[in-house]
């Protein structure tokens, strides 16, 4: 479970004090799909930075499964983020030089208990494609790859930026599927961070954010297919 | 526009690192050239100065003696209105072993000397001009009385003042010295008058001719007969030329090495710049998007190549003076006595410093126009580099080996396959300073093996005397015992069609003091009808054995002799003849040098036909301090190259270490340690040193025989003599700045900013 308690992050840009979250209380429960959604400025970046371990809080805790990472080391961190969390990005952040294959298999270095390389990639759909570099797919096939990246190494969380910002719908709508998939059948904690309202259906739980503060939580009792969204 | 001139500013004021390795790199590049250039510049200004002060002559008469009535017919018959007439002869000083080269002068029109100390000279007077670097070290001053020997005469002289003479810039006393002692051998000017109340009736034997006068060889054996010996003019005087070869080497020296320098920063700024030029990418895009003239745009980077290169090469102008001239000259000055050493810029400086300006702005404004020429869209998509398509290199064909290979070293080699400019740049730095510092290390080890070769494996003496010339030499030393060679050494030229060079000519005999080796390293026996060519001089003249020399000896005649071997002796550099040989074409055999080993030395010394007598091992000594002159340069060298080293390497690094950032970034985020991440980056240097290393070594010995064969004077040959050592020394410098500098990169590893990794291009 991620749990959040009164978490603020504090930027200082000259004299002026700039809160990027203000006192941020959430939970997300293990397994669930979380949709975190807010106009740009809102602080939903910064707060999948503060639960993926890239930046450290200026007050409040953040706890994993009971445990409070705000007081972790670097180098803590630094194995924190290795066995718990996976990360997909915005614009994919792949390696150019490597071939599908090889973007996903330098990760699995990182730990023993991961998945088969060529599985994860037959399963997100580029089962033919793993000779090719980046620059040889295209804009769902990159992200496709991001996310087989991100889960072959069995993460506990997998935290998305924006995952479908540089796509169109069409390929917006695949990825989102592929990502609930393979999140439900690897048991992980899928956190979506977006400005499109629309994907708020298919959440279990959306959290929506304004200025820095929870504007709402809400418990989707029914969450409906991606399919289903009328985009 | 004042915006984009604001903006230069700031940008060279924040990403100052970046600018740094091209701000050093036109500042050790100018500062070591323009520093070696003042110097080697320096000395000509200097020696023209010098000749101009000296009223210098153009013709030099040697006799064995003028009349008056031969001095009455030059001035009547032959129209010479001015003449400085001299007579030279080696004294000694009483109650010391010091010698002194005493030339009297019926004016000194044409052989003026520069004061140091005292009164301007006077022919009529009764006193002494002493060499001031000789009363300078025997503590003497105008005022002080020296008595002066000769050969049973002697005179007490008062010193008048004390002088530098523009003929004795090279002056050792002895052709057994290479440096001067000022403490043993010095030279003093006096009066015709006091000459001959020194000793008696003794002529004049030289004649000098300035302004414009000169007098043909016939005309002067016309008038003197068999007692003119030979004339020179001002081109032909040796201390002239070798002065001339001084500077001339030291100009080389600085060039040759400063060439490297300066393409190797070159290369170096080229890509640094482009690099700046292409991080820059997105702002480009802004500007051109918000509608920007492209000239403008164009300026604006184009000023960021002159600011840095014209700040970096102004620094340079100022500091290489500063710092260089006063070590080199210094150095030189053990063996060159001038009154002053001008520091003056060499006009090449400038073409240089505006050759790097043109560099780095070519660089910046070629990489701006580059893009400019993209759509906005186009240039902010930061493609850079990722519409390279990658081809399966020749490793990855071998499926078995590639997919063996860890996924960081295929990147490195991929990303240096994509990046082949800037893996290029790497490599070309690795071999700048395996070349720089093996060249650097390897001259001086080279001229100290030549050294020693000469007083080892070339000799076997143990002392050598210089002697007086006389038929009578045998029975003259039969008594010192031990083991004995007689030797003459005359100074003259060799040439064979339109090639001519000054030389030494021996004579000998063939006893085993000295030893000439051929090409495969086996002694001669010098035969009575041989004549030996040292191997730089055939090679210079292009003669073979069989061929014909002219041999040209000053004061004793012109023969043309075939050559029947070639000595692979570095030093001296000439004709080799037994004196069978000597005595058939040239003169009786006379010799000027004996050489001994276990030999009576009180005997020896006591002789009276021995003039001076030096052991091996102090001729050793005297070539190694000479051998420091050059030493002084290559150290001023090598300094500069591990500074160059440093700085291509950190720059080179720095800059694929900033291109790649985003990518090591997105590693932290994914979960990789510093050290894992530190390992890709090394797997990169490996790569950039391993290439850069073999392609080094071979490009650096290729570079330090070429060197040492421009830089070597013509009197020996300076072989390139390279060790494990010399290799593995620069090899730990190279290797170990590379991965130090990246040690030093991924201490930044932990201080990248991983948010930054989730945000978008701009």
């Amino acid at each position: 479970m991620i749990k959040l308690n009164n978490v603020s992050k504090i930027y200082q840009s000259g004299s002026t004090e700039i809160r990027a979250l203000d006192k941020v209380n959430l939970e997300v429960k293990k397994g669930e799909f979380a949709v975190v959604l807010g106009p740009s400025g809102s602080g939903k970046s910064t707060l999948l930075n503060l639960i993926g371990g890239m930046d450290v809080v200026s007050e409040g805790a953040i706890e994993i499964d009971g445990e409070n990472i705000s007081t972790k080391s670097a180098a803590e961190m630094e194995n924190y983020r290795r066995d718990m969390i996976g990360f997909v990005f915005q614009f994919y952040n792949l390696i150019p030089s490597l071939t599908v294959r090889e973007n996903v298999d330098i990760v699995t270095s990182l730990t023993k208990d991961h998945l088969d390389v060529d599985d994860i990639i037959d399963s997100v759909g580029l089962g033919e494609r793993k000779s090719l570099f980046p620059f040889n797919l295209s804009g769902g096939e990159l992200q496709r790859l991001s996310i087989a990246r991100a889960v072959v190494k069995k993460p506990k969380i997998l935290l998305c930026d924006e995952p479908t910002g540089a796509l169109d719908t069409k390929t917006g709508i695949r990825i989102l599927k592929l990502l609930k998939e393979t999140a439900k059948d690897y048991g992980i904690t899928l956190i979506i961070v977006t400005h499109n309202s629309k994907i708020k259906e298919i959440g279990d739980t959306v959290i929506e954010l304004k200025d820095g503060k929870i504007e709402s939580i809400t418990e989707n009792m029914n969450p409906i297919e991606i399919e289903e969204v009328e985009w | 526009m004042k915006h984009l001139f604001l903006k230069t500013l700031r940008d060279v004021k924040t990403y100052w690192t970046q600018f740094l390795g091209v701000f050093f790199m036109t500042l050790i590049s100018i500062t070591i050239y323009a520093g070696m250039a003042v110097v080697g510049h320096g000395l000509d200004v200097s020696v023209e100065q010098y000749v101009n002060e000296s009223n210098l002559a153009d013709q030099w008469i040697y006799t064995t003696g003028i009349t008056e009535e031969d001095m009455r017919r030059f001035e009547n018959d032959e129209g010479i209105q001015e003449a400085t007439y001299a007579s030279r002869l080696r004294a000694d000083v009483k109650g010391a072993q010091q010698f002194l080269e005493l030339t009297a002068l019926s004016n000194d029109t044409f052989m003026k000397s520069h004061l140091v100390d005292g009164e301007a000279y006077d022919p009529e007077s009764s006193g002494l001009w002493l060499d001031s670097k000789f009363a300078q070290d025997n503590n003497l001053k105008p005022g002080d009385a020296l008595i002066i020997k000769y050969e049973g005469f002697e005179k007490e002289f008062e010193i008048k003042g004390l002088v530098l003479n523009i003929e004795k810039m090279l002056f050792t006393g002895s052709n057994l010295l290479t440096i001067p002692d000022h403490k043993t051998f010095g030279y003093a000017f006096i009066g015709k008058e006091s000459l001959n109340e020194l000793i008696p009736l003794y002529p004049y034997t030289e004649m000098r001719l300035g302004n414009g006068q000169s007098l043909s060889d016939d005309t002067l054996e016309s008038v003197l007969g068999d007692r003119f010996l030979f004339s020179e003019m001002r081109e032909d005087k040796d201390f002239l030329e070798e002065v001339a070869k001084e500077s001339n080497q030291m100009m080389k020296m600085s060039i040759l090495f400063s060439l490297v320098f300066v393409l190797l920063s070159a290369l170096t700024m080229y890509s640094s710049m482009s690099r700046l030029i292409t991080n820059q990418r997105t702002i480009i895009g802004t500007m051109k998007a918000l509608g920007i003239e492209a000239w403008k745009i164009k300026l604006h980077y184009g000023l960021y190549g002159v600011i840095i290169a014209t700040i970096g090469s102004v620094c340079g102008l100022f500091l290489g003076p500063a710092i260089v001239p006063p070590i080199l000259i210094g150095v030189k000055e053990t063996y060159i006595t001038l009154p002053y050493w001008h520091t003056v810029h060499h006009k090449s400086v400038y073409l240089i410093i505006a050759g790097l300006i043109f560099t780095c702005t070519f660089a910046s404004i070629k990489n701006t126009r580059y893009l400019l020429k993209k759509a906005p869209a186009e240039i902010l998509r930061n493609t850079h580099n990722m519409d390279v398509v990658l081809k399966k290199g020749l490793l990855e064909r071998f499926d078995v080996f590639w997919s063996r290979l860890p996924n960081g070293l295929k990147w490195s080699l991929r990303d240096n396959s994509r990046n082949k400019v800037r893996f290029l740049m790497g490599v070309v730095g690795v071999v700048g300073g395996m070349v720089l510092l093996v060249a650097g290390l390897g001259v001086t080890k080279s001229i100290e093996h030549a050294n020693e070769y000469i007083f080892t494996e070339q000799s076997t003496y143990s002392h050598i005397s210089e002697i007086k010339m006389s038929r009578h030499y045998e029975e003259a030393f039969q008594d010192i015992g031990g083991e004995q060679e007689f030797c003459l050494m005359l100074q003259g030229t060799a040439s064979k069609g339109d090639k001519r060079r000054n030389i030494a000519i021996s004579a000998g005999e063939n006893k085993g003091l000295l030893i000439y080796k051929d090409l495969d390293g086996n002694a001669i026996n010098l035969d009575s009808g041989d004549v030996l060519i040292t191997r730089k001089l055939a090679g210079q003249l292009a003669v073979d054995v069989g061929d014909v020399v002219k041999v040209d000896i000053k004061g004793i005649g012109e023969e043309e002799l075939k050559v029947t071997k070639i000595t692979s002796n570095i030093s001296p550099q000439g004709i080799v003849m037994a004196k069978e040989k000597y005595e058939k074409y040239f003169a009786d055999f006379m010799p000027n040098l004996l050489l001994t080993k276990d030999a009576r030395l009180k005997d020896l010394e006591e002789n009276g036909l021995t003039l001076f007598t030096a052991t091996r091992d102090h001729q050793l000594r005297q070539a190694n301090i000479l051998a420091e002159s050059v030493e002084a340069i290559m150290y001023i060298l090598i300094l500069a190259s591990v500074v160059l080293v440093v700085v291509i390497i950190y720059t080179l690094s720095t800059l694929n270490y900033i291109e790649r950032e985003r990518d090591y970034a997105t590693l932290r985020v994914l979960g990789f340690r510093k050290h894992e991440i530190r390992n890709i980056l090394l797997n990169d240097s490996i790569l950039t040193v391993l290439l850069g290393w073999i392609v080094g070594v071979f490009t650096a010995a290729k570079f330090l025989d070429i060197y040492l064969k421009v830089v070597s004077l013509d009197s020996v040959e300076w072989v390139a003599y390279l060790d494990g050592r010399i290799l593995a020394l620069a090899t730990v410098i190279v290797v170990g700045v590379s991965f130090s500098v990246v040690f030093i990169l991924s201490s930044r590893i932990r201080k990248i900013d991983l948010v930054a990794s989730f945000k978008s291009v701009e």
